[in-house]
């Protein structure tokens, strides 16, 4: 009897089914978690700046890495005009807040308003690795973002992103990203994508 | 700008990439300015960073180099195993306006750029370099606007508020170096502050401003902004800060532990002094010293530094030596960070005699009563009290924690030696030993003894 039904599943519905297989999509989270614990300032949110990384993991480099694939990725969505990193370090040194260090309230304040932006953005790397196994590298990159509002300082948006290269695999080995600086790439593009959707306008919005 | 490279470190350079950008563009028909030009234009404005810029000196740049446009790059990524691996950001500064006006990333690794049977497959980073350059200025905009309106610049470089906390009627400077490449007219500098004052800035130097002001009654935060009113009628305003006004002392306590005698904590070899705030605050500055009873002070300690969360004193004067018997005031001075200051004190008594014991014997027939008593102001810990033989063997034992104590003992008919071992509470110690216990009696006997002889003095 399972003999006869096993021959009913033609071998072309069995490819199709492999192919469907193949397709799935790999587990985890696609979508960065998002925490709005304040609506973003009514007006447009034109500048922007983006406040040095903190690195919290073994990677080296991972928060400078992060920071200035982050701030390309701002600027190439061509909707915001984003603070220069120069002028923050040099604003930095004058507040003395040392590599490392985050801005207080009444410096966060100091910042908004010196450097003409309205919101600023923190980000913390938590995690940072790059596992080789048989010659294949799969990168995994953990974030937390910040949106800080500078005038009241509070913070408006929280949102923690976990990617691994595998994730992206289509068919085979298509898709799939193997260098770290491509998978932050990808996590900027997605968390600056669901900001837009969720209200977060630039000057083009 | 010569390439960062962070997978050399924080402070990493490529050359090697520099040049081939520059190969790369000068392709496209850009003019690229040489890279000793670029070096020594950083070498001259001190510029010991790569891979970002800030206004300032990307107008330089424009003035100084004459360059329209500045690429900064920096290698995100550069590994050889298990698979080579290279990335790299780019980013397109516009000097007119120091705007950045393009920006790209592009990374990859050997495992992308799998070909048929491994023919000219990528080994080496360096082999992909050509393929991410390439990749990344295929993008490069077409049709840059070179010629964006310039703006005016008038950049705060630094800015000194102080002090941060201040009492009140006490003077608070504000100072203001400017960064400026404006070749029009000079704004007017003035600063608000307190909400509703406004005090005019002296140029002082070049592009050095100083204003300085009382500070007001109220106790309170009081935010200060720059006004630069251009004659134009442009006007800017920015926040520099904030400062306190604080007219109240610290309040704080000591609190000392151990025994209280006659009004003063007594210690041995160290007492431990605790400060308490009653209201928590920031303390910018303390004083500990040690008075003697005649008002000297023995020991001084003076930090600009945070209050450290206990003192202790070993009884020993500033020089070190050991300070001897008797009262002492340990003074705690502090200041707040508007310099308001608190003083608290308590009185110690350094006690390092050994207890003082009164041993005293009676005869009642064959037996010999033995009495201990306290003399000393401390109390007692513990008291120990052995009769031997010469020959070591021991007759009788007794110890104890109060005092007065007493007991018998039958008095012995060959020489026997009393060894009294006690110590105070406050670890003072004492071993007093009696080579012969029925000396003590002897003794007694005698003072007792009515007197034979007639005195004329009486």
């Amino acid at each position: 009897m399972l003999d006869s039904m096993r021959w009913t599943i033609s071998p072309t519905l069995q490819l199709l089914a492999g192919l469907v297989f193949l397709l799935l999509p790999a587990c985890g989270p696609k979508v960065p978690a998002l925490h709005m614990l304040a609506p973003l300032p009514h007006e447009q949110t034109c500048r922007i700046a983006v406040i040095p990384f903190m690195n919290e993991t073994d990677y080296p480099q991972a928060g400078a890495i992060v920071y200035r694939v982050f701030m390309a990725e701002l600027v190439r969505s061509g909707r915001f005009d984003v603070v220069r990193q120069g002028d923050i370090r040099d604003l930095f040194h004058d507040l003395r807040i040392w590599p490392g260090q985050q801005p207080r309230t009444e410096q966060m304040k100091i910042l908004g308003d010196r450097l003409g932006a309205k919101i600023v953005i923190t980000g913390t790397v938590v995690e940072m690795t790059e596992v080789a196994n048989a010659g294949i590298v799969n990168p995994t990159l953990a974030v937390s973002l910040n949106i800080v509002e500078t005038d009241p300082v509070h913070l408006l948006w929280c949102t923690y992103h976990r990617r691994e290269g595998e994730q992206y695999r289509k068919v085979m080995h298509f898709g799939v990203v193997n260098t770290a600086t491509s998978l932050a790439q990808l996590v900027s593009q997605e968390v600056l994508e669901l900001w837009l959707k969720e209200g977060l306008r630039g000057c083009a919005g | 700008m010569p390439v960062e490279d962070l997978s050399q470190g924080p402070n990493g350079v490529n050359f090697a990439v520099t040049e081939y950008l520059e190969r790369a563009i000068a392709a496209r028909g850009l003019e690229v300015v040489s890279q000793n030009a670029v070096i020594s234009f950083m070498a001259r404005n001190r510029i010991r960073w790569l891979g970002f810029l800030g206004t300032y000196h990307i107008l330089q740049a424009r003035r100084e180099l004459g360059v329209d446009l500045i690429l900064l790059g920096t290698v995100t990524q550069r590994q050889e195993s298990p698979c080579a691996a290279f990335a790299m950001v780019l980013s397109l500064i516009r000097t007119s306006d120091a705007r950045t006006i393009w920006s790209d990333v592009r990374g990859l690794s050997c495992n992308e750029m799998r070909h048929l049977f491994g023919v000219f497959e990528p080994r080496y980073s360096e082999d992909l370099l050509p393929v991410v350059a390439k990749d990344l200025l295929a993008n490069w905009p077409e049709g840059i606007g070179l010629s964006a309106g310039q703006t005016g610049f008038f950049e705060i470089a630094e800015v000194e508020l102080r002090p941060c906390y201040v009492s009140t009627g006490k003077k608070v400077t504000c100072r203001i170096w400017f960064r400026s490449l404006l070749d029009g007219q000079r704004p007017e500098v003035s600063l608000k502050v307190q909400a509703q004052n406004y005090v005019s800035m002296r140029r002082t130097r070049e592009n050095f401003y100083q204003a300085s002001w009382a500070a007001p009654e109220g106790e309170g935060q009081y935010p200060v902004s720059l006004i630069l009113q251009w004659p134009s009628g442009k006007k800017q305003v920015n926040f520099l800060g904030t400062y306190h006004v604080d007219n109240s002392p610290p309040s704080l306590a000591l609190g000392l532990k151990g025994v209280r005698l006659h009004g003063a904590i007594a210690f041995r070899d160290r007492i431990f002094i605790v400060p308490r705030f009653l209201e928590r605050e920031p303390i910018s500055r303390w004083e500990f010293s040690v008075k003697d009873e005649e008002g000297k002070i023995i020991l001084r300690e003076d930090r600009q530094e945070k209050l450290p969360p206990r003192f202790i004193w070993r009884g020993q004067c500033g020089d070190g030596s050991r300070a001897p018997h008797g009262n002492y005031q340990v003074i705690l001075k502090v200041w707040d960070r508007a310099r308001n200051t608190a003083v608290v004190s308590e009185k110690v008594a350094l006690v390092r005699n050994p207890p003082d014991m009164i041993l005293e014997a009676s005869r009642q027939g064959n037996e010999m009563v033995l009495d201990i008593r306290n003399k000393g102001e401390v109390p007692m810990a513990f008291w120990h009290l052995e009769i031997r033989t010469y020959d070591g063997s021991l007759i009788k034992t007794a110890d104890g924690q109060a005092l007065p104590a007493e007991f018998e003992v039958t008095i012995p008919e060959t020489p026997v030696e009393l060894v009294v071992t006690a110590r105070d509470i406050l670890g003072n110690q004492l071993r007093r030993k009696i080579k012969d216990i029925r000396l003590l009696v002897k003794q007694e006997e005698k003072k007792k003894a009515p007197e034979k002889e007639w005195l004329k003095e009486f």
